[in-house]
């Protein structure tokens, strides 16, 4: 296919809407003019420029689109756009590192798919090409259907979703429903939720009723995320070829996510301390552009026990599996790992009392949220002690094993030494009394991302170092 | 090899410099004559002396200072007219070459070229339109 192909037209209204504040001007004037409620299509007869501003909108989607157009050679991807100011972009096939095919439900209705191409260049939080093609040229994109090598079941998506839920996503969608909600079938919806939520707080008498609504807001959150991250990675199947690692996702918005082998930075798997706590893993691959959608993450093996995450790794990834950790950090380097937080536990009594002391009338709440407080820093407390018991580091062959944590999460990472920018050793006062100190190591990304493992001794990190080069 | 902008590119500047300055011009005009006529021509004086060390010294320091070379091992661009900046790309770190025409540069017969690569990207301003497609195949070869 090297000829010229135009977008799927249902890209129209989406870009329409980038023109909508063109329609800002007709209307206020129209209210203006002719008050709520006003005769709009006497307003529409007799003034000639709003009409010309609605047709303008309208001809520049429409001619956006016709001068937007894609071509897919053997080797390259190039997409010509703009009227006044021409671009071209060219990008070789071999240097896409993923490539995802989207059909969300209304796509799918109107026969269309979102292609979204990235490399190792570019915005990390933004896609680098996103084309809207037929349902006919999105298979052009993709590898050769592959037999599904491996489907994990739903116990396995339900134990991801709730290990890994969105609470904040969560929060604001149920925010967005609300809103749209109480738009479509009246205020009385807010209110019916709301008086509910009242209700329920008002139903026991152990905690404040504000904090209450509160709890209550965030429980909910977290099972909206809960039950989201569940539908988007639910009939969750992955295929291994020679040069492609293929993850098909999604109930309502299918997905098939095409990542390029020799593109994958690094294999990490992660646990929080729940997951730690029933010796659960959920294998992750960073490869630039799976993931980078807010709501996706780039899972590659939903959570499992470590024989058979070892297992599946092997299948999937077998130049990155884990090996064995050579160093680890120093004996007494707990009381290190516990400094952060515990300050915080130690700063919350001290902020409670100041903030009773100014504001009397708020005690039982001040001092109820502290309490509530101190929760994550004892969760953070105890994440850093999982940490100090499994922290280290390794080089086995030709591959960076590092074990380490990241605020609430622990992370076991392989990270072959190709794709190592950075290493950094550093010292800090104290580490350099006892010989002791932080290794980051920094992988090629669009951005570069550190993997810090801390209070580990000096000389033999600096051995291995020596030992490799 | 060293190369250096077009030099059409700086009568595309200057183009582009008046293009937005008419309108500027006209609206310092009209807010001067309503709020403090009697300061109108000093004020336009001001304008027109800032214009004219804009398109007389600074845009052609900024053509004399600026070059760019596509060597075998990286691609490089210098420019800054108070401080010169190098930035340079190794040729595997190459992801996509965007080639940019406005109604100027087309009339001119130049172009821009962004260059994106892993950790960053490079702007090369004013190169020849023949020059940027010689570039673009030796940059993306595949």
């Amino acid at each position: 296919m090297n000829r010229p192909h135009r977008e799927h037209p249902a890209v129209l209204p989406l870009r329409l809407s980038l023109y909508l504040w063109l329609f800002l001007l007709p209307l206020i004037r129209g209210v203006h003019l002719l008050g709520v409620p006003g005769d709009i299509p006497a307003w529409l007869k007799s003034h000639l420029p709003d009409r010309l501003v609605a047709l303008l909108v309208i001809v520049t989607a429409v001619t956006l689109w016709w001068h937007r157009t894609y071509t897919l050679s053997r080797h390259s991807l190039v997409l010509r756009r703009g009227i006044l100011w021409r671009r071209t972009t060219r990008i070789p096939l071999p240097l896409i590192t993923t490539l995802t095919v989207e059909r969300p439900l209304w796509l799918r209705l109107s026969g269309g798919a979102r292609v979204v191409a990235d490399t190792d260049a570019g915005h990390h939080r933004l896609a680098d090409l996103t084309l809207l093609v037929t349902r006919r040229q999105s298979g052009i994109f993709l590898p050769d259907a592959n037999r599904i090598r491996f489907r994990a079941s739903g116990g396995r998506i339900f134990l991801l979703s709730v290990l890994s839920s969105d609470s904040l996503g969560g929060f604001l969608l149920l925010i967005t429903v609300l809103r749209h909600g109480s738009i479509l079938l009246g205020e009385g919806l807010q209110k019916t939720v709301f008086d509910n939520l009242q209700s329920a707080a008002e139903a026991q008498a152990v905690i404040p009723k504000t904090a209450a609504i509160v709890a209550l807001a965030l429980t909910a959150a977290w099972l909206t995320g809960t039950v989201r991250l569940f539908l988007r990675h639910l009939p969750f199947r992955v295929c291994r070829t020679a040069d492609t690692l293929t993850v098909y996702t999604g109930f309502f918005t299918r997905r098939v996510h095409c990542c390029a082998l020799g593109a994958v930075h690094y294999l990490d798997r992660r646990q929080t301390l729940s997951a730690y706590l029933l010796g659960l893993f959920t294998g992750y691959v960073s490869c630039t552009g799976y993931g980078k959608d807010r709501n996706t993450r780039a899972v590659l093996i939903p959570p499992c026990r470590p024989a058979r995450l070892c297992l599946e790794e092997r299948l999937f990834l077998p130049a990155l599996a884990h090996h064995s950790l050579s160093i680890h950090p120093a004996k007494g380097a707990l009381w290190r790992y516990w400094q952060g937080p515990l300050c915080l536990l130690g700063a919350l009594p001290l902020g409670a009392f100041l903030g009773g002391y100014l504001f009397p009338h708020w005690r039982h709440l001040i001092a109820y949220l502290a309490a509530m407080a101190a929760l994550p820093c004892l969760w953070l407390l105890l994440v850093r002690w999982a940490d100090r018991r499994t922290a280290g580091l390794g080089c086995e062959a030709g591959c960076f094993c590092l074990s380490y944590s990241r605020f609430l999460t622990l992370h076991r990472v392989t990270l072959p030494r190709d794709k190592v920018a950075l290493i950094l050793t550093r010292q800090s006062l104290w580490q350099k009394r006892r010989g002791l100190c932080t290794i980051k190591i920094y992988s090629h990304h669009e951005f570069r991302r550190p993997h810090p493992v801390r209070h580990l001794p000096l000389d033999e990190v600096l051995r291995l170092l020596d030992r490799i080069n | 090899m060293k190369e250096r902008p077009a030099p059409q590119i700086l009568w595309s500047w200057v183009l582009a410099v008046t293009i937005v300055a008419l309108p500027l011009t006209g609206a310092l005009g009209w807010l001067m004559t309503l709020f403090l006529p009697a300061y109108l021509p000093l004020a336009l004086a001001v304008w027109g002396g800032f214009l004219l060390l804009l398109t007389g010294v600074y845009l052609p320091l900024r053509r004399r200072s600026a070059s760019f070379s596509l060597e075998q091992e990286h691609v490089a661009v210098t420019g800054g007219v108070l401080f010169t900046t190098t930035r340079r790309m190794r040729m595997d770190a190459v992801r996509q070459v965007t080639l940019l025409q406005g109604p100027l540069e087309r009339r001119f017969g130049t172009a821009f070229l962004l260059v994106s690569g892993t950790g960053g990207h490079l702007l090369v301003e004013g190169i020849d339109r023949a020059r940027a497609d010689v570039w673009c195949q030796r940059l993306l070869p595949r």
